[in-house]
């Protein structure tokens, strides 16, 4: 009998084959060769900001230059849950979002991230980053965003789709009662069993929604009502968004790692997060920044990838 | 080039990729079918490669063997190895769906049913002796050079052979016979 021959196979396609072989050479070019253990969110032209008035380097983000560090206030225990009811109240009496017809939430951002696991953490490029979510019906979302590691040419995408995304409405329906917002929050966390703490991760879980999503002004009260029950929130105050401006911070500290989330101290509007270390760890010294975002446009749009006007 | 490797010149590794992709893309092909599937394991390989470059025996000939050996072995346990990579693998370019002039020119030499037919068979193998079969056969590696693929004795790789030579004959007479393939239990064994 013969046995059977090798087959003709398709080769990889030329265009194919390169852009294979320059992901491969980016990747083993990486500054950072480990793992990254975690993503995390930080705010970065605010950090900029106090950056250079620090006359540090401007460029925080080049790949040789030193870590970005600001300095760690003191948090102010006390006034956090006065603050968030504060907020809450604010929140009531503003008006909801309009109620524009479409099908998918856009919210525009700018922010950088650290990545860790190799010496000290070193935020990307602030960039700006748009995302739209499916407003009603779990489904396709998209993002869109620059990619650093890969030097951009022809075929690399900018944008990406995001399959089973869920929808903002699921965020609008959350329960409108403090307690029980956070009990599910507590309870979802114990289904995913994620590292931190369960109230490290309710933090963690509200900020994610204040981020990215489109919610009511009952919707928002809710979380910050949640917020104020968390154990161990704090307040800090005179800090910047990735955008640079000013405000008022409601923090939690974890591992190490305090995650604020700013808003503007008059209107109480969420303006963005930082995240940094509060003591000498391996991925630098206290005041490292680890991430910084800000948010600058939120709107209802009719269709995947559209823009509505800045 | 093995010292290249080992002393972490990216370059020798654009070489090494320029030189050997298509034999790793095609081993993967061959072994899983799927041509994305097929495009993931060459990045992975490579990627693997790099991380244990210093392990890289520094005499030597070819590098294809170690190549189709880590290739094997990312086969083997892909998401293990995906888990590894996960970060450089988000950061994959998507396929581009629209295939060019020349895709279109291969898709027509490539006919599918020649290849699952051939396949057929394959699948019908224990793992290890398809993985010799495979390496020994298809991409004409000596026993030697397999055996180094593998991290197992020369005479392992022998044996194997034989004995997926056998297993394939047997298959085919059974077909002759007209009666069925039974595909033998997927376990590892030496």
């Amino acid at each position: 009998m013969r046995e059977p021959l090798a087959p003709p196979v398709p080769a990889l396609p030329a265009m194919r084959r390169q852009a294979l072989r320059h992901h491969l050479l980016s990747e083993v070019r990486r500054p950072s060769r480990r793992p990254r253990r975690a993503r995390v969110l930080v705010p970065v032209a605010g950090v900029l900001t106090v950056a250079v008035a620090a006359g540090m380097v401007a460029q925080p983000w080049a790949p040789d230059s030193a870590p970005l560090i600001v300095p760690v206030e003191q948090g102010e225990r006390v006034g956090a849950s006065l603050l968030l009811n504060r907020m809450a109240v604010a929140a009531t009496d503003k008006p909801g979002p309009a109620s524009d017809q479409g099908g998918y939430v856009y919210i525009r951002s700018r922010g950088a991230f650290a990545e860790l696991g190799d010496g000290p953490a070193r935020l990307q490029p602030v960039h700006e980053r748009e995302m739209w979510i499916p407003r009603d019906e779990r489904g396709d979302g998209l993002l869109r965003q620059p990619y650093f590691h890969v030097p951009i040419v022809g075929g690399i995408p900018q944008s990406e789709t995001i399959p089973d995304v869920t929808p903002n409405a699921a965020l609008v329906d959350l329960p409108a009662d403090p307690d029980a917002l956070l009990a599910k929050l507590y309870q979802e966390r114990e289904q995913r069993g994620r590292g931190n703490s369960r109230d490290g991760a309710a933090f963690t879980a509200i900020g994610d929604i204040l981020r990215e999503s489109l919610v009511p002004p009952a919707t928002s009260a809710a979380l910050y009502r949640a917020a104020a029950k968390i154990p161990g929130v704090e307040v800090v105050r005179g800090v910047t968004d990735a955008a640079g401006r000013r405000g008022i911070a409601v923090a939690h500290t974890e591992r190490n790692r305090r995650d604020e989330w700013i808003f503007d101290e008059q209107t109480f509007d969420y303006l963005g997060e930082r995240s940094y270390l509060v003591a000498d760890t391996d991925d630098g010294p206290a005041g490292t920044v680890l991430g910084t975002t800000a948010v600058l446009q939120r709107a209802v749009v009719s269709q995947l990838g559209q823009r509505p006007q800045r | 080039m093995r010292a290249r490797i080992r002393a972490g010149d990216s370059e020798a590794l654009g070489e090494l990729f320029d030189e050997h992709a298509d034999a790793v893309h095609r081993h993967a092909l061959w072994s899983a079918g799927d041509p994305a599937h097929a495009e993931d394991v060459v990045s992975l390989t490579f990627l693997e490669a790099w991380r244990i470059r210093e392990t890289l025996h520094p005499d030597g000939d070819s590098l294809r063997p170690w190549l189709l050996g880590i290739a094997t072995n990312v086969l083997r346990n892909r998401r293990r190895a995906a888990r590894r990579h996960r970060e450089a693998l988000r950061r994959l370019p998507v396929r581009d769906t629209v295939p060019d002039f020349a895709d279109a020119v291969v898709d027509r030499m490539y006919d599918a049913e020649q290849v699952a037919a051939a396949l057929a068979g394959l699948r019908a193998l224990r793992r290890a002796d398809r993985e010799v079969f495979l390496l020994c056969v298809w991409s004409h590696l000596d026993y030697a050079a397999a055996a180094e693929a593998l991290g197992v004795p020369v005479g392992t790789v022998r044996s194997r052979l034989s004995r997926a030579r056998t297993r394939l004959r047997a298959l085919a007479e059974q077909e002759l016979a007209g009666s069925r393939m039974i595909p033998v239990e997927q376990g590892e064994y030496r």
